[in-house]
């Protein structure tokens, strides 16, 4: 069992380190998120059934890790966020601009709730359903469309500036 | 009846969580109403810097991490397999779920170009709409013809089998405009494609299968991972924002002449 986890964990990797990377706003605490996160999972691996999503597993224990480490000690909060480095992941083409724009996303990213930060990583960052996100975090799906919708509207004011109308009346 | 198309509403439809009915219903919607479309576009366009802001590219894996997942002796091919695996994915982040390495196929059917293109499209000669000889893939037939000609949904273009969803400049000035073709009901293919200097479009990157077939009129998202993938790669070769429809129009009524 423990080394089937260990297989699908190495599987999942990529995707894990991007969440982590998300929800902490940070690539190095994301590697120290992504390896709690890991650690955990081998020391709980009789506790994933197989035949249930084990991304959603992962998942779960590192949104739960950080939460926990949050209320612990606030070690991932209280560094303002000029003083975050900036990490750039995507490779040497990238032109300055371009790193300028993933550094005030990150921004605007860590500037959310923690709750809303791990729905946008799980709905638009991996590309969950709405369904398999409320399953994961273990909060109902109207939860799920809320947090998400809160979380877009203040990226995109963040990001983009004036707010667009809220609805539209159509016929 | 006049009522409200939510911002709720309108994520849903962008995140393909409506069932079919409303999915038409509400692309209709947006379709027919340019504030909607511009609304909804915003929220693309958000999604589109959020794949991007988190990739951890080929950043190596930290030294803990790697001991933690060892290679296990006796595991032979099968952990060189993983491992192999592990170094493609973490340099193709957007591709990481398994239900999308067909997806990843096409997508280098496409880069590689037409001769290895012909094994993955199984069209009859008479619809098809991609067309290459040895060089790049140059859309032809419907497609070239609804990328040349026809507005993107707003404009007046919903509805079409093949059809232009958005317009926008590439960073070196040329048109380029993503579009959906259905295939006699089958999933629909996204792609998109870039207007060349002597009037050709070069077809840059083709998903053979996006999902389910298009709702009339609004298109339906191409589903999650290549939904994202579809964006990063707009969203990497894209210099400022969509054309707006009018900005469309003129540029179709120029003949798609980028000095204007």
């Amino acid at each position: 069992m423990t080394d089937d986890v260990r297989d699908r964990m190495i599987e999942m990797l990529p995707r894990l380190r991007r969440f982590a990377f998300a929800l902490t706003g940070c690539q190095d605490r994301g590697e120290d998120l992504v390896q709690e996160t890991c650690v955990k999972a081998l020391g709980r691996a009789d506790q994933w059934q197989p035949g249930t999503r084990f991304d959603s597993w992962m998942f779960r224990i590192a949104k739960n890790q950080w939460i926990d480490t949050l209320r612990l000690g606030a070690r991932y909060s209280g560094i303002p966020l000029e003083k975050l480095p900036v990490v750039d992941a995507a490779s040497a083409h990238n032109s300055a601009a371009v790193r300028h724009e993933h550094h005030a996303v990150r921004a605007a990213v860590n500037a959310l709730p923690p709750e809303q930060r791990a729905i946008v990583a799980l709905v638009c960052i991996d590309g969950f359903s709405y369904r398999e996100a409320a399953e994961t975090l273990a909060v109902p799906i109207g939860t799920v469309m809320s947090r998400l919708a809160r979380a877009r509207k203040s990226l995109d004011l963040s990001l983009y500036g004036e707010e667009p109308a809220s609805e539209t009346h159509v016929s | 009846m006049k009522y409200k198309l939510s911002d709720d509403m309108l994520m849903a439809y962008a995140d393909g969580e409506l069932d079919d009915a409303e999915q038409e219903r509400i692309g209709r919607l947006i379709a027919a109403h340019p504030a909607a479309l511009a609304r909804l576009r915003r929220f693309e366009r958000t999604g589109r810097a959020l794949g991007l802001a988190f990739e951890v590219g080929d950043r190596p894996l930290p030294a803990a991490l790697r001991q933690m997942t060892p290679t296990r002796p006796g595991a032979g091919t099968s952990r060189k397999r993983t491992a192999n695996a592990l170094d493609w994915l973490t340099a193709w982040p957007a591709l990481t779920r398994p239900r999308f390495a067909a997806a990843a196929l096409m997508l280098i059917a496409a880069f590689l170009g037409g001769r290895i293109w012909e094994n993955f499209v199984a069209v009859p000669p008479a619809t098809r709409i991609l067309f290459s000889e040895t060089g790049p893939l140059l859309a032809s037939g419907a497609l070239r013809e609804a990328l040349e000609t026809r507005p993107s949904p707003g404009g007046g273009g919903e509805g079409a089998p093949v059809a232009a969803l958005q317009t926008f400049r590439a960073s070196g000035g040329a048109f380029c405009r993503e579009y959906a073709a259905q295939n006699e009901g089958r999933a629909a293919a996204r792609g998109v494609a870039c207007r060349q200097p002597d009037g050709e479009w070069a077809v840059s990157l083709h998903i053979a299968n996006a999902g389910g077939p298009p709702s009339q009129g609004g298109y339906a998202p191409a589903g999650g991972g290549l939904r994202q993938t579809l964006e990063t790669y707009m969203h990497e070769i894209m210099d400022g924002n969509p054309l707006t429809p009018d900005e469309e129009k003129r540029a179709i009524g120029s003949r798609w002449n980028s000095a204007q």
